[in-house]
């Protein structure tokens, strides 16, 4: 998600689909905030992990 | 002096020896904070009746010959995130303005009143705890007692603001990012983020429920670890409270450092720093005869993994305002919170599984290091209203660099203790991290008493706020 116009595209459909109703002025300030998400997670989705890596802590019932 | 300036030590041993009592300490820092608030813009509500009411039961109990505790008719304030009872627990927000008063105090505060503290308010923040600044735009900016034209951090800054200006000796506050580490750095005092699942958040309104901390602010590490032990204690409210035995550190104080092996970390905690923080952390490691740590090649990632989590859980907590009420929510967090919703859930999955590779490798360097060094801020507090930082060449967006030496570490948990060292940039302070393995806050504790002995590292209030 690289390209301006694909962050965009998908952040309207994101969330329409989440029924956020953001209108023209919020998608504007949502996909400037989403593009410095996706800036500020390049590290770690670069960061290569194996898939038997445990995600988390294990739930205790 | 007055007592109320003096350390919660002191005031408790006052109290309890009966040269004053617990009322009128409290009417006194009740007065204080009438006083100084309006230059600060440290409280949201100043709960008279309550310190009144707890003043008065410390007091009968003292005549009834009881021991009352440590924290003897000693004034306290807690972040507004706190259930504090008969008060609504805001927030930080104008959505939660709407609900009733709170029917009983959280956990941490019956802690402290337990132990014989006084509740005197309740402490500005940034709305739902999201923020490094606490420019709050529902109920106005806390200003830095050292300069009333910059920030107070966030986004536990009332709490900062209010132990820095010398109306009450120890605050409680809240640390996802952060938002402990921050303001202690911004106003000059000492903060303490415990090990996840130490201290028990219930009655708090969650933000990042596997990042959410809570913890002290003092202005000595006597009443730093006083408060800690005495909000110590299991509490089954809070589903992410580890069972554990409480483990106090208060008689740790007087330990001393000999044996303990200390590392600087360098490598990612090297980034552009400003002259001030490069030189307390440089003054700090030199006190402590610190080696010097290359910080594993993952730390990046593991702060980057932070935000991921941060994003993805915060817009988890406010979805339903988000729908709903977004409109009265905090412009600067809004957006943020609504980009956070759209995080694709693979990208969530990874950050867990760096955040796992990220404490394992920290868990490496601590067979090697009981305490490492790190800075807490890269820069001391910035003007109210500024947006970027221009720091060795690189421009970025100021509030989320407050979090680039703070985020990596809550993202795995770990125990950290922020010192201040004075007069670091003018008369502006900050403040370094010492940072422990998990559980090890008595090691952390030791050390900042062995700094603050040394003079290095202590806390006065702000001259402008001295009597």
């Amino acid at each position: 998600m690289e390209d301006a116009t694909d962050i965009a595209a998908y952040v309207r459909a994101a969330a329409a689909l989440q029924g956020l109703g953001l209108d023209e002025a919020e998608l504007a300030r949502v996909t400037a905030a989403f593009t410095l998400v996706t800036r500020f997670a390049e590290p770690v989705l670069a960061w290569p992990v194996d898939a038997a890596v445990e995600p988390a802590l294990v739930f205790q019932p | 002096m007055s007592l109320i300036t003096q350390s919660a030590v002191d005031i408790a041993r006052e109290i309890k020896s009966g040269a004053i009592s617990a009322t009128e300490v409290a009417q006194a820092a009740l007065a204080r904070a009438q006083a100084l608030d309006p230059k600060v813009n440290a409280f949201t509500k100043i709960t008279e009746a309550r310190a009144l009411a707890d003043a008065a039961a410390v007091d009968a109990s003292i005549a009834r010959g009881e021991d009352i505790g440590p924290l003897a008719g000693v004034p306290y304030a807690v972040k507004n995130l706190f259930d504090i009872e008969g008060i609504t627990t805001l927030a930080g927000s104008k959505i939660e303005a709407d609900n009733a008063p709170a029917e009983a105090d959280c956990f941490a505060v019956a802690q402290l009143k337990a132990a014989g503290g006084v509740c005197i308010g309740a402490l500005n923040m940034d709305e739902y705890a999201y923020g490094f600044t606490t420019e709050n735009t529902h109920y106005g900016p806390s200003r830095n007692p050292h300069d009333l034209a910059r920030s107070a951090g966030g986004s536990s800054g009332g709490s900062g603001a209010a132990v820095a200006a010398g109306i009450v000796p120890i605050t409680l506050g809240t640390d996802t990012n952060g938002s402990i580490r921050v303001p202690a750095s911004l106003n000059g005092i000492f903060g303490l983020k415990p090990t996840y699942g130490r201290l028990s958040r219930a009655g708090s309104i969650a933000f990042v429920p596997s990042l959410d901390h809570i913890g002290p602010f003092a202005r000595t590490v006597a009443d730093l670890a006083i408060a800690y032990d005495v909000m110590q204690g299991r509490d089954a409210q809070d589903a992410g409270q580890v069972s554990r035995a409480a483990e106090p550190v208060t008689a740790a104080l007087d330990h001393g450092i000999d044996g303990l092996r200390f590392g600087r970390l360098g490598g990612y905690f090297d980034q552009p720093l400003s002259d001030a923080a490069r030189s307390a952390v440089g003054r700090v490691s030199a006190a402590l005869k610190a080696a010097t740590v290359a910080s594993p090649e993952i730390t990046a990632a593991g702060r980057s993994a932070a935000f991921v989590i941060t994003g993805v859980e915060g817009a988890g907590q406010h979805r339903a305002h988000l729908r709903q009420r977004r409109a009265d929510m905090e412009p600067l967090s809004r957006d943020r919170l609504l980009a956070g919703a759209l995080i694709p859930a693979e990208w969530y999955q990874h950050a867990l599984k760096v955040r796992a590779l990220w404490r394992a490798a920290m868990a490496e360097l601590f067979r090697d290091y009981d305490v490492l060094i790190a800075p807490a801020t890269a820069v001391p507090a910035q003007p109210i209203g500024q947006e970027m930082l221009e720091l060795g060449g690189q421009t970025m967006p100021l509030r989320p660099a407050f979090g680039l030496f703070t985020q990596p570490i809550t993202c795995i948990g770990l125990p950290v203790l922020a010192v201040p060292l004075q007069n670091a940039e003018g008369k502006l302070p900050i403040g370094v991290q010492l940072i422990a393995a998990p559980w090890r806050e008595d090691l952390l504790v030791r050390t900042a008493a062995a700094l603050e002995a040394q003079g290095l590292c202590r806390a006065p209030i702000a001259p402008a706020f001295q009597d």
